[in-house]
C-alpha cells in the first residue's frame, strides 16, 4: 500500500512539474493527433507561426488534390532521409535539368515536359551530350571532385 | 519459503513449535514480507494476552489483568489503523489528482487543436493529415522541385552514374 503511495504520489508530481502543455505534447497529442508513437509532429506544430502553419497547409492542400500526392509526400520523405551531400548533388541535377530545359526552343521544351520523368531523363541526357557537351563534362567534373 | 504463514504457522513460529527447516523458512519468508511480519506480532499479541490468562503463578484475576493488557494495547492499534486510514486517503486524492489532470489535458488538447484548425479556417481532420506529413511538406517547402522533378532527378543521377562507369 505504501509503495502504491509512493508512485501515485511520485507520478503526479512529475506531471505537475512537467506542466500541462509539456504533459500534452508528450502523453497525449502522439495518441491522437499524430502518426502513433511520435509526439514530434504536434511538438514542431506547436512552435510554428501562423504564417508557416498557413503555408504548410497550402502545400498539403495542393498536393494531397494531385492523383500521385502520396508519392510525392514518399519522395520527400525519402529525400529528407539522404545525405546532405546527396541532397546537394540532386538539388544540382534538378538545376541542370531546368537550365537545360529553359535553353530549348519552346516546341521542344512543351514535349520535354509532356514526358514521363524517366523518358525526360533520357531525353535531356541526349540533349545535353549532343548540344552541350561542355556544359555535361563541367557539371561532371564538380560532382566528382564533390565526391 | 515462498506462501504465506497463516494464523495457526505463525502461532506455532512464535511458540517455537517448528522443527528447523520450517523455523528456517519461516524467517527467510519474514525477512521479505511484512504482511506475514504484521500477523507474526499480531499473533504475539494475542499470545501473550492470553499467556497472562493460562498462566498458573496467576490464576487470580487473570482475566481482570487481561482486560487491563487489552485497554493499554487499544490505543496503539487505534493510532496504527488511523496512520493506515491517513495513507490510504494521500493515495487516493494523489489517484484523483492524475484522474482530473488527465481528463483536463485531453480536454484541453482537444480545445487547442480546434482552435489552431479554426485559425487556419481548416477542419481538425486536415489539420490532422497536415501533422501526419508534416516532415514531408516541411522538405517540400525548402526545396519546392521535388513535387514534379524528383523522379527525372534521381533517373538522371543514376544514368550519369552508369555512364561514368561505362563512359
Amino acid at each position: 500500500m505504501r509503495r502504491l503511495t509512493i508512485t501515485i504520489v511520485v507520478g503526479a508530481t512529475l506531471i505537475a512539474t512537467m506542466g500541462a502543455r509539456t504533459f500534452v505534447a508528450r502523453l497525449v497529442t502522439p495518441v491522437l493527433n499524430t502518426p502513433p508513437g511520435s509526439g514530434r509532429g504536434w511538438d514542431r506544430w506547436s512552435t510554428l507561426t501562423h504564417g508557416e502553419r498557413r503555408s504548410l497547409v497550402a502545400w498539403y492542400q495542393e498536393i494531397s488534390r494531385r492523383p500521385d500526392g502520396e508519392r510525392v509526400f514518399a519522395n520527400c520523405r525519402t529525400f529528407g532521409a539522404l545525405s546532405a551531400k546527396d541532397q546537394d548533388r540532386l538539388r544540382r541535377l534538378h538545376q541542370l535539368v531546368e537550365q537545360t530545359v529553359r535553353s530549348q526552343p519552346a516546341l521542344q521544351r512543351r514535349r520535354l515536359l509532356k514526358l514521363l520523368p524517366p523518358a525526360r531523363a533520357h531525353s535531356i541526357l541526349r540533349i545535353l551530350e549532343t548540344q552541350q557537351p561542355e556544359t555535361l563534362t563541367e557539371f561532371l567534373s564538380v560532382r566528382d571532385r564533390n565526391e | 519459503m515462498t506462501r504465506h504463514l497463516d494464523a495457526e504457522l505463525a502461532h506455532r513460529f512464535i511458540k517455537g513449535r517448528l522443527d528447523p527447516d520450517e523455523r528456517r523458512a519461516c524467517v527467510t519468508h519474514l525477512s521479505t514480507c511484512a504482511e506475514c511480519r504484521g500477523l507474526v506480532d499480531e499473533e504475539r499479541g494475542l499470545s501473550n494476552l492470553l499467556k497472562l490468562s493460562d498462566d498458573p503463578r496467576h490464576p487470580e484475576g487473570a482475566i481482570e489483568r487481561v482486560l487491563e493488557r487489552l485497554a493499554a494495547v487499544a490505543p496503539q492499534r487505534a493510532a496504527q489503523r488511523r496512520r493506515q486510514h491517513r495513507i490510504a486517503w494521500v493515495g487516493y486524492i494523489a489517484t484523483t489528482v492524475v484522474v482530473v489532470l488527465s481528463a483536463w489535458s485531453l480536454t484541453a488538447l482537444s480545445r487547442e487543436t480546434e482552435r489552431v484548425a479554426a485559425d487556419l479556417g481548416i477542419s481538425p481532420t486536415i489539420q490532422r493529415q497536415v501533422l501526419k506529413n508534416l516532415d514531408a511538406l516541411d522538405t517540400l517547402r525548402s526545396d519546392a522541385w521535388l513535387a514534379d522533378h524528383y523522379t527525372t532527378a534521381i533517373t538522371l543521377d543514376a544514368l550519369l552514374t552508369n555512364r561514368g562507369r561505362n563512359p
